[in-house]
Formats: C-alpha cells, sequence, structure tokens
C-alpha cells in the first residue's frame, strides 16, 4: 500500500514539474497570434462602404477601405490618410491632392478617379444617398491623376467629418464597373490593411492581411481577421469565455459583469456616441399640445430609470444627443416633477388623464425602460400601452405618421450635430413627424456656417429651441462595451466605440 | 409500385402550387413593408417610389403574384432584397448544413429511442421503464435554448472539451446535434414504446412464443417490425419540422442553416428569401412524406399490396380463385 502511495505521489510530483515547465516556457517566448477572430451580432448586407448602414459593415469595411482623411483629435481636427493635403476652393469646392502610392487590393493604382466615382456611386445607393445628400455628384471630377475636386450643392461645413466617417472609404471604379454592384458589396475591393477572402453567409467573414500596404507603420502583426457572426449576445459572451472568439462586440449588462471578473479577459465600457429615448409625434390630435408633451416629459425620472436599467454602463441623458458631439449642449434631463405634470394635464383639458400607445420594436433595455416609463407615466393619469411589434413594423407606423411613442437608439458616427439633429427635419420621415420651418432653418445654416464657433452657436440653440418644444425624451448616453481576450495587448478603443485601428494592438498565442 | 411514386411526386404539383399562393397572400397582407425597412427613416416620397417600382412591389396584388410563379416556373427565384445574393444561391447553400444537422440528429435520437422505447414496453412499469419515461418526459419538455446554452456552459466554458458554437467539422457538431437530437428523442421513445405495448399483446406474438420462438427473436423481429408504422410516422414528421424549424438549435449555435435564414427573411420583410425557403421546405416536406410512405410497404406487406396496380391485384385474386378451383 505504502508503496502505490509513494508511486502516485512521484508520479504526481513529476507531472506537476513537467506542468510548472511548460508554464514557465509558455510566458517566455510570446508567440505573435495569426489570427484575429472577432465576434459580431449580424450578418451584414453590403461589405462595400458606398452602401452601407450597420456598424458591422463599418467595422469590417475600417480593414478593407481607407479614407481620404480621418479624425485627428477631438478639436474637430482632421489628419490626412490617401489624401496628402487639401484646401476649399470656394464654400462649395473641396480640392484633395492624393498620395501617389497607393494600390487597390488587384493591384491597381488609387487615382482622383476613384475618389470621384467613390463620390458619386454614394450618391446614388440606396444606403448612402441620404448621407451624401449634400454632395454635388455631377460636378466632382478628377483635376488630373492625383487631384479631385469634391462639389456640394450648398455651402457643407461639415464635410471633411462626413468624408473622414467609414462611409467615406475609397472604392475600387474599375473592380465595382466589372463586377457590377452586387458582387461588389459581396466581395470588395479597398485599399485598407486587410483584403477580403471569403464570406460564408450567416456565418463567417475572412480578410488576410495586405502585406503590400502603402502605410508600413500601420501594418498589423497577425495576418487574419475572421468576422464570426454570433447573433445571440449570450452565446457570444460564451464564446469569448471558451476561448472561440478572442473579441466581442454588443455584451449585454448582465453578461458584462460576469465577463469582467473573469482573469483571461479584458473589458472595456466607455461613453461612445450614441443616445436612447423617447420620441414623441406632435403631428398626432393627442400630443399635439405643447402641454401635454411637456407633462409626458417631465412625469419621468430619468436618472432612476437609466439607473434600473443600466446601472454603471450608461448615464442619464443631459442633451439631445451624446456629449461627445460637437456643439453639444447640457440642458437636462427634464427635471423631474409629477404635480406640475398633473397641472399641466389639467391646463390641456385632461383631469383624468388618457390613454396612449407606445409601438417599439424587442430590444431588451429599451422595452425595460418603456415598463418603467409606463409605471411612472400611470402616476400622473397617463395610461400607457406598450405595443411591441417587429422593427419593420414600427418603421412603417413611424413613417406613415400613425405611431405615438416610440424609442429611438441613435449613433451620431461623424460626432457632427447636423448629423444627430437631422431626425428633426420636415423631410424625416421618422416616428417625430415634425414640420417646423425654424428647425429646417436652423439646421441648413449649421451645414453651411464654417466658422467653428458660429456653427456652435447656431446649433446650441438649435438644441435649446428643440428641447423646449418637447418632442423628444433623452434617456440614456449607453456605454460602449467591448470585451476581448487578455492575448490582446494595447487595444484602445476610439472614441466612436466601434471601430477599430487594427494595427494599433498584438495578439499573442 | 412504380407508378404510384410517379402519381405521388406529380401530387406535389398541386401541393407547391397552393404553398406558393398562400405564403405569397400572407406575406402580402402583413403588415412591415420591405422598402420601408431597405430606406429606414430616411425615405422621402421619390425614393420610396423609386425603390417599390425596383423591386416591382408598386404592381397590384395578382399581378405580382403571376410574375413570381412565372419566374419560379422558369428556375428564377428571385434575389434577396437586402442583399442582392440570388435566392437560388443562398438557399442552396444553407441547406445542406440543415440537413446535415437534422440528419444526424434524427440519427442520434432513433439510436437512442427505439431501443429504449422497446426495453421500456417489455419492461413494463419496472424501474427501466420508469426511468425511461420520465427521462423522455424531460427531454420533450426542455426549451431546446435553454438546453443549448446549459451544455454550451458545461461542455465548453466549464470543461472546455468542445467548442461552444459554430458548424466547422466533427468537434462541432456534437453539441447541437445532442440538443436537438434529445428534444427529439423524447417523442419517438414515447411512440415506441406505446405502439409496442400494443403490439406485444396481439395474438400472433402469443403464436410466435408458442411456436418457441427465441423472447428476443419475437420482441425484435416480430414484434418491433409491426409496431414501426407509428414510430416512423413521428420519426418522418418529426424530420420534416427538424428542416423547416430548427431555428432554435441554428441561433443557440450560430449555424448558418435554413430555418434562421428564413427567420431573419421574415423580421425584414425579405419576401423572395421567404418564399423560397418555404418552397424548398414544402418539397421536402412531400419529398420525406413520400419516403415514409414508401418505408411503410417495406415493413409492412398489406400496405405494399395496396399500391399494387388493379390489373395485379385482379391477376393474383384469379390465379388464386384458380388454385382453388
Amino acid at each position: 500500500m505504502k508503496k502505490i502511495l509513494s508511486l502516485i505521489l512521484t508520479l504526481a510530483m513529476v507531472l506537476g514539474l513537467l506542468g510548472g515547465i511548460t508554464c514557465v516556457a509558455g510566458a517566455k517566448d510570446k508567440e505573435v497570434k495569426d489570427i484575429l477572430v472577432i465576434g459580431i451580432n449580424s450578418n451584414p448586407q453590403s461589405l462595400s462602404m458606398s452602401d452601407t448602414k450597420m456598424q458591422n459593415e463599418m467595422l469590417i469595411g475600417n480593414a478593407l477601405f481607407d479614407t481620404l482623411i480621418y479624425p485627428a483629435d477631438e478639436n474637430g481636427e482632421f489628419a490626412p490618410r490617401l489624401a496628402a493635403s487639401w484646401e476649399w476652393e470656394d464654400g462649395t469646392h473641396l480640392i484633395f491632392h492624393l498620395r501617389d502610392d497607393v494600390y487597390f487590393h488587384n493591384g491597381e493604382k488609387m487615382t482622383a478617379e476613384d475618389v470621384a466615382f467613390t463620390v458619386k456611386t454614394s450618391c446614388e445607393t440606396l444606403n448612402n444617398r441620404s448621407f451624401f445628400s449634400a454632395f454635388d455628384a455631377e460636378n466632382t471630377e478628377a483635376i488630373d491623376e492625383t487631384t479631385v475636386r469634391i462639389a456640394f450643392q450648398y455651402e457643407f461645413a461639415p464635410a471633411l467629418a462626413y468624408l473622414s466617417s467609414s462611409r467615406g472609404g475609397i472604392i475600387c471604379k474599375s473592380a465595382y464597373e466589372e463586377m457590377g454592384a452586387d458582387a461588389y458589396n459581396l466581395a470588395p475591393v479597398g485599399t485598407g490593411q486587410f483584403k477580403f477572402v471569403s464570406w460564408t453567409q450567416g456565418d463567417s467573414i475572412e480578410l488576410e492581411r495586405n502585406d503590400e500596404y502603402w502605410n508600413k507603420d500601420k501594418i498589423p502583426s497577425y495576418s487574419h481577421i475572421r468576422y464570426r457572426i454570433i447573433t445571440e449576445n449570450s452565446v457570444r459572451a460564451m464564446e469569448i469565455e471558451a476561448g472561440g472568439i478572442d473579441m466581442a462586440y454588443n455584451i449585454s449588462s448582465n453578461d458584462f459583469e460576469r465577463l469582467s471578473a473573469n482573469p483571461n479577459l479584458m473589458t472595456i465600457a466607455e461613453e461612445g456616441l450614441s443616445h436612447q429615448g423617447f420620441q414623441l409625434n406632435s403631428s398626432v390630435p393627442e400630443l399635439s399640445d405643447i402641454r401635454v408633451r411637456e407633462a409626458l416629459c417631465i412625469s419621468l425620472d430619468t436618472p432612476s430609470i437609466v439607473a434600473a436599467v443600466y446601472g454603471q454602463y450608461g448615464t442619464a441623458a443631459t442633451g439631445l444627443f451624446s456629449n461627445n458631439v460637437f456643439a453639444f449642449d447640457e440642458l437636462g434631463p427634464y427635471e423631474y416633477n409629477p404635480e406640475r405634470a398633473k397641472e399641466l394635464l389639467a391646463e390641456a383639458g385632461y383631469e383624468d388623464g388618457f390613454d396612449i400607445t407606445m409601438s417599439i420594436a424587442d430590444i431588451t433595455n429599451l422595452v425595460k425602460m418603456a415598463e418603467i416609463a409606463q409605471q411612472q407615466w400611470a402616476q400622473v393619469g397617463i395610461n400607457l400601452t406598450i405595443n411591441i411589434m417587429e422593427q419593420v413594423a414600427v418603421t412603417e407606423q413611424n413613417a406613415t405618421g400613425q405611431t405615438r411613442i416610440t424609442t429611438t437608439d441613435y449613433t451620431t458616427s461623424t460626432a457632427d450635430p447636423g448629423h444627430a439633429l437631422q431626425i428633426y427635419r420636415s423631410t424625416w420621415n421618422g416616428a417625430l413627424q415634425l414640420k417646423d420651418d425654424y428647425i429646417d432653418e436652423m439646421l441648413d445654416k449649421g451645414l453651411q456656417e464654417f466658422d467653428t464657433d458660429k456653427r456652435a452657436e447656431i446649433y446650441k440653440e438649435l438644441q435649446e429651441y428643440i428641447w423646449n418644444y418637447y418632442t423628444c425624451i433623452p434617456l440614456v448616453f449607453p456605454k460602449n462595451m467591448l470585451v476581448y481576450s487578455t492575448d490582446i495587448e494595447n487595444l484602445v478603443l476610439p472614441k466612436s466605440g466601434y471601430i477599430l485601428d487594427y494595427s494599433s494592438f498584438d495578439i499573442y498565442a | 409500385m412504380l407508378k404510384y411514386i410517379m402519381r405521388r411526386i406529380l401530387l406535389l404539383i398541386p401541393v407547391l402550387l397552393a404553398v406558393t399562393v398562400l405564403i405569397f397572400t400572407i406575406l402580402y397582407f402583413t403588415p412591415g413593408d420591405p422598402v420601408l425597412t431597405i430606406l429606414g427613416d430616411e425615405v422621402t416620397e421619390e425614393t420610396y417610389a423609386q425603390v417599390q417600382a425596383e423591386l416591382g412591389l408598386d404592381q397590384p396584388y395578382i399581378i405580382q403574384l403571376g410574375r413570381y410563379i412565372w419566374n419560379v416556373l422558369h428556375g428564377d427565384f428571385g434575389k434577396s432584397y437586402m442583399t442582392g445574393i440570388p435566392v437560388a444561391n443562398d438557399l442552396l447553400s444553407r441547406f445542406p448544413t440543415t440537413l446535415k444537422l437534422s440528419l444526424l440528429s434524427m440519427f442520434l435520437s432513433v439510436l437512442i429511442a427505439i431501443p429504449l422505447g422497446v426495453l421500456s414496453a417489455t419492461h413494463q412499469n419496472r424501474l427501466l421503464d420508469t426511468v425511461a419515461r420520465l427521462v423522455s418526459l424531460l427531454w420533450v419538455s426542455m426549451p431546446i435554448f435553454w438546453l443549448g446554452l446549459l451544455l454550451m456552459m458545461i461542455f465548453a466554458v466549464k470543461l472546455k472539451w468542445l467548442p461552444a458554437s459554430g458548424f466547422y467539422g466533427p468537434k462541432y457538431w456534437v453539441l447541437p446535434v445532442l440538443a436537438l437530437g434529445m428534444e427529439m428523442t423524447g417523442g419517438i421513445l414515447r411512440t415506441t414504446r406505446s405502439s409496442m405495448l400494443e403490439v406485444i399483446r396481439q395474438d400472433y406474438i402469443r403464436t410466435a412464443r408458442a411456436k418457441g420462438a427465441a423472447e428476443n427473436r419475437v420482441i425484435w423481429k416480430h414484434a418491433l417490425k409491426n409496431a414501426m408504422i407509428p414510430v416512423l410516422t413521428v420519426i418522418g414528421i418529426r424530420f420534416g419540422n427538424c428542416l423547416g424549424g430548427s431555428v432554435m438549435t441554428e441561433t443557440v449555435f450560430s449555424i448558418p442553416g435554413l430555418g434562421k435564414f428564413m427567420v431573419d427573411a421574415i423580421k425584414q420583410r425579405d419576401y423572395p428569401i421567404v418564399m423560397g425557403g418555404v418552397l424548398l421546405i414544402a418539397l421536402a416536406f412531400g419529398i420525406i412524406n413520400l419516403v415514409v410512405d414508401i418505408v411503410y410497404a417495406f415493413i409492412d406487406p398489406r400496405i405494399k399490396s395496396q399500391y399494387s396496380s388493379k390489373k395485379k391485384v385482379k391477376k393474383l385474386v384469379q390465379t388464386a380463385a384458380g388454385k382453388e378451383a
């Protein structure tokens, strides 16, 4: 018996020693891993930045494409990328001088023709044309091989912010024309750090490093990226715990807490460019009276709603859009005053309160906030019915003006207030159904003002006006949540919260 | 027999046509507009009209339906509204995945359910039976979503034996097949048990025993063969359901199969995909039913004789009569 015991002990010691040795060896030679696997939450519809609207698409697009310029800092300054320099010819014409050493993944040289073609294409595609509505496709032209003139319909001050966003990625004219739009969207050719390899619909997208990338300092150390489409939030969280993916986007807050405690994982939660809240349709009879809308706004205790639903992963919204957007004006939250709300309702003829419906899509946090609002509104006599529908049905109701109250979840990807406030324009066919000349006028003024201070002034005035119009109840600035493996080093999450600088970090096996 | 099969295949045509009309009509009248889904809030009257015309959705209902049927007859299932990929390509790339998942799951569940069902019947009301019934009840009533996450938690996150999601090779197949197979097992097991219980009380089983056949032979050959008809029906139906309805399994394990694809398409009102997918599933269901019916014939000679042509039956009767005379 003793012999057996000692044998087992010896064996255990030897094994332990071996384990120790391998551990030490593992820590010593840090081998660079070849592939970065990222978990995303939906199947993109197009990978070409000339026809895109989803954040996932832009995340991948940033690996495949380069923009002319990129935002250099938070003060609205821009740095050169594909463009070496640029200048305004006049208020409606912007000249870019391009680099001479950039080649597309198919080996063709990037020229001014490609830039002009990108603008023209984006003015036409379904997903980009509204974003590019200020651009003048007809008069945008290549002057010579490395000089391009981009024209605008009217004086367009935020032009650089628009061109520096993901949608400004330069596409390859010859490849696009040869393949046709549909095929190009599925297998795009860009100038970016990574080349497109394959896309298994609904499953994964594979990219491989572009070793010929023009900016030698920005060539990543890993050679491949695989984006895995994992639609369930909880499954994505488990997959990163199991080590199947290296990085996961859109993690829900309850999973996030668990993952934060995992020693093999790193988590980042930072405020980005998004805001969420309720929208009121002021064109329907129940909500046409401003007193009723004000009552709805001030009978909600925003900080308590946000604390209950988001905890530490969101802050109560203090304005109409994210505080990281230019010219943000801190106006709120609306002061919680149920007594005053009751008075306002009585003045408007609703002493006994009234019934109203909220139409929303089944998005967990938005539904939770709606449910708390339902209770708080009930305190002042407003009976809210929450109608949970499919997103498509909500969109249809919004566009046809039938929606009373709905939710909004908006990301101002350009960090430009004109972009954030465009939903208040009378031509915007969303839930608000606003038709207000002053707002339209101010929005136009803001777009055309080149002086930064004056622009800020215009937008602040406009924010105040809209705030006192009581048509939107901003609730929360949700944090961007990213989880990644400790194998990844030096990762910094940029302000937009979603788009990565692929060469800024390394990944080790 | 061949004539019967041919007739059955021809019968599929009106079925598919009816399915097309039905689904097209339901989709047409369901709230939610694909044009608005594509354009979002940024829609203007002009862009709306343009896209609507591009997709052919500005035509009256009957013309849209007629054109769809006409195109399908010419092998054109249309393009996805969202991605522009031809529907046929997408369906054909996803169908094999779903088929593989369904076949493996069915194989697993049959392997477990039939022997266990038979043993359960032969050991009626004893411990084995009680345990089998309990387990099958548990499997039937466990939501697959929950079961999938549980399996993932245990085998992928805690033990790290298997990958959590995806469908890239045998190692990846284990968990989804286990989850879906278990769900199917419950139903098949219970049907096998009740069908066997009925059969082993029949006179011919008593006869088989009386003539001295070994117990194993009586149960596994005489009884099981006779008990298989309802079991086969259940397997056929479950398999058909799997092809179209393994959405949950596909969603939990991030498998790019047909079910998940169609549910996403329904959410986006991507009509061509929904239509094409439903047609494919209807066709698959029709074929499975046919196969099940043919297998019946091989198991049960009484059914086989029904398929024989009238002439043949007449001839058989005549020869039988001749012999008697």
